[in-house]
């Protein structure tokens, strides 16, 4: 069985997420490569203006049963935008899975998991991953505002939310640095640190996870043309030189990053 | 059943002329995944310095109508990586596996040629005086008739089998270069490499990549690589490998017309990694359409 794929999946639905995101579930190959959370897909998008390369898109959630997949989506750009408007029935050209995945093994007990935005949609398998390992996942997730907070039922499931709002309108005001569990003295509940979110909040949770002695993973989100790892586009800059966020990464230990 | 087998001379045969593009394909190894890589005509690899390079930092990439810029900056393990740990990969391969070599300065590239010369499974390299992207060097000895000559005959000294080089179409007239080329004992020309551009954000006042300006690449450059193609083709007697936006058979069947002997698949490669070996059935079901037997028929077949 290849390692990854190109195909073209069936979408089963597309439900709009609030005000800027959408959710797509899509019907896998029956028979399909292996798939980790924290890997990501890469899609075509025809008929969107100036886009000609694919867009990374990262797993949020996939059913080995069902062979279900799910993405989790910013309408961000031209790109994401064309792909918002996509219905039950349509097919998706999709390369899937890639990257290395989150390292399961390495959580503990305890993992916080961290999400910033959009960045919470491979959190979900991930949780779901470390619930089936004995762990029990805590999540702390930042959004502008209470209704941006995505999926909030389906992460229940698996642990607690916590919750920083830029307005305040729920949780802890400001950012999810701002939040209890990411002081010195929450950290100590927290075994790991796993994020995924905006660069600077990616940065500030790594400086305090490395102050507490945690080990914490981030997953980059860096411009990138293939996905696969031929192009050497999408790099960031680590302790062994640059390494390509779509193959090496996109999950990488803090302490290699060059943060 | 067509026959597609083409010889580039100097014991490079290929069974089908579809090659891929240096930086586009990885080392072959990235795209088992996708399809059987051996049926292509060959395919050529990263741009490999004698010394290990880093390259450029982030962002280096930018999309662009019909196009993208990169300034990736030939980051590579340099040569003996590539000879210890990546070649003894490659030699499963059955068809022709290229590497493209690259430097900055003439000694570099004579060095780094004489070292994969030395590789019984690599028949051919693409010397590229092309790169866009490094500050010393690369770009540098493609723009210049003298200069190219210098360094392709200091190459050819050293090495015995196929020297293929690349030309940058960042030039006033390319045909000058490729004859200057010719003239200096390479035995084909690969056109055209990246074409320098530049993308900027307006919004931050600031340019997209971290060089400024990078190689733009993609279906925006074909015409323009078309064109160039033709018109070394008017001046040189060795054959033609032609590139730039190739994203179909059509556009590879264009090429051949225009006086290309062979093709590269680049950016295509990137929106669809299977390209390369749908370009290689489209070929075939051209020729078988338009009663074409050999493919070489249609180099330079083009009806004026």
């Amino acid at each position: 069985m290849p390692q990854k794929k190109l195909s073209n999946l069936t979408v089963l639905s597309n439900s709009v997420q609030g005000e800027d995101f959408f959710l797509l579930r899509l019907k896998t190959d029956e028979c399909h490569p292996a798939i980790k959370p924290g890997q990501f897909v890469e899609i075509r998008i025809s008929g969107a203006e100036n886009v000609m390369l694919r867009r990374p898109i990262s797993i949020h959630n996939f059913n080995e049963d069902s062979k279900v997949m799910e993405l989790l989506v910013r309408k961000a750009g031209n790109g994401t935008k064309c792909l918002s408007r996509c219905q039950a029935g349509d097919k998706i050209d999709i390369v899937y899975p890639l990257g290395n995945g989150f390292d399961v093994a390495a959580a503990g007990e305890r993992p916080l998991l961290v999400g910033g935005g959009v960045g919470v949609a491979p959190l979900l398998m991930l949780a779901a991953e470390l619930r089936k390992a004995g762990a029990k996942p805590v999540f702390l997730f930042g959004a502008r505002t209470s209704s941006a907070i995505l999926r909030r039922e389906k992460f229940k499931e698996y642990g607690q939310i916590d919750v920083a709002t830029e307005d305040g309108s729920e949780g802890v005001k400001g950012f999810v640095t701002d939040h209890p569990d990411l002081s010195a003295e929450g950290l100590k509940n927290f075994t790991s640190i796993y994020q995924c979110g905006p660069t600077p909040m990616m940065k500030a949770v790594a400086q305090r996870a490395k102050a507490a002695g945690v080990e914490c993973y981030a997953s980059l989100e860096n411009m990138m043309a293939c996905g696969f790892g031929v192009c050497l586009c999408c790099v960031t800059d680590t302790v062994n030189g640059n390494k390509r966020v779509c193959a090496d990464g996109p999950v990488f230990n803090v302490n290699d990053l060059k943060w | 059943m067509v026959n597609t087998h083409i010889s580039l001379g100097n014991g490079l045969e290929l069974k089908n002329p579809v090659l891929t593009a240096s930086g586009t394909f990885g080392y072959g190894l990235e795209y088992d995944d996708f399809f059987d890589v051996s049926a292509l005509g060959g395919f050529i690899v990263k741009g490999t310095t004698l010394m290990p390079r880093e390259g450029n930092p982030y962002p280096r990439l930018a999309e662009t109508p019909s196009g993208m810029l990169n300034a990736v900056g030939l980051q590579n393990k340099g040569v003996e990586y590539f000879c210890d740990h990546i070649y003894p990969k490659l030699t499963k391969y059955t068809n022709n596996v290229i590497v493209n070599v690259s430097g900055s300065s003439t000694d570099d590239y004579v060095k780094t040629a004489e070292r994969i010369a030395s590789l019984e499974h690599i028949p051919a390299i693409e010397l590229n005086i092309s790169c866009p992207n490094v500050k010393q060097g690369g770009m540098a000895f493609g723009t210049d008739c003298a200069q190219a000559a210098k360094v392709v005959s200091a190459v050819r000294s050293v090495y015995p089998k196929h020297l293929m080089v690349k030309l940058t179409p960042n030039v006033t007239d390319i045909a000058s270069i490729a004859k200057s080329v010719e003239d200096a004992g390479a035995d084909s020309v690969s056109l055209i490499n990246t074409m320098l551009g530049m993308a900027i954000d307006a919004e931050k006042r600031r340019p997209v990549i971290s060089t400024v300006t990078a190689g733009l690449s993609g279906p925006a450059l074909k015409p323009v690589a078309l064109r160039m193609v033709w018109q070394v083709s008017k001046v040189v007697k060795i054959p033609i490998v032609g590139l730039g936006g190739i994203t179909n058979a059509t556009d590879a069947i264009e090429f051949l017309l225009a006086g290309a002997s062979a093709i590269q698949i680049g950016t295509a490669n990137f929106l669809d990694p299977t390209t390369p070996i749908k370009v290689v059935k489209g070929i075939e079901d051209y020729m078988t359409r338009h009663n074409v037997n050999n493919v070489k028929e249609l180099i330079g077949g083009l009806v004026l």
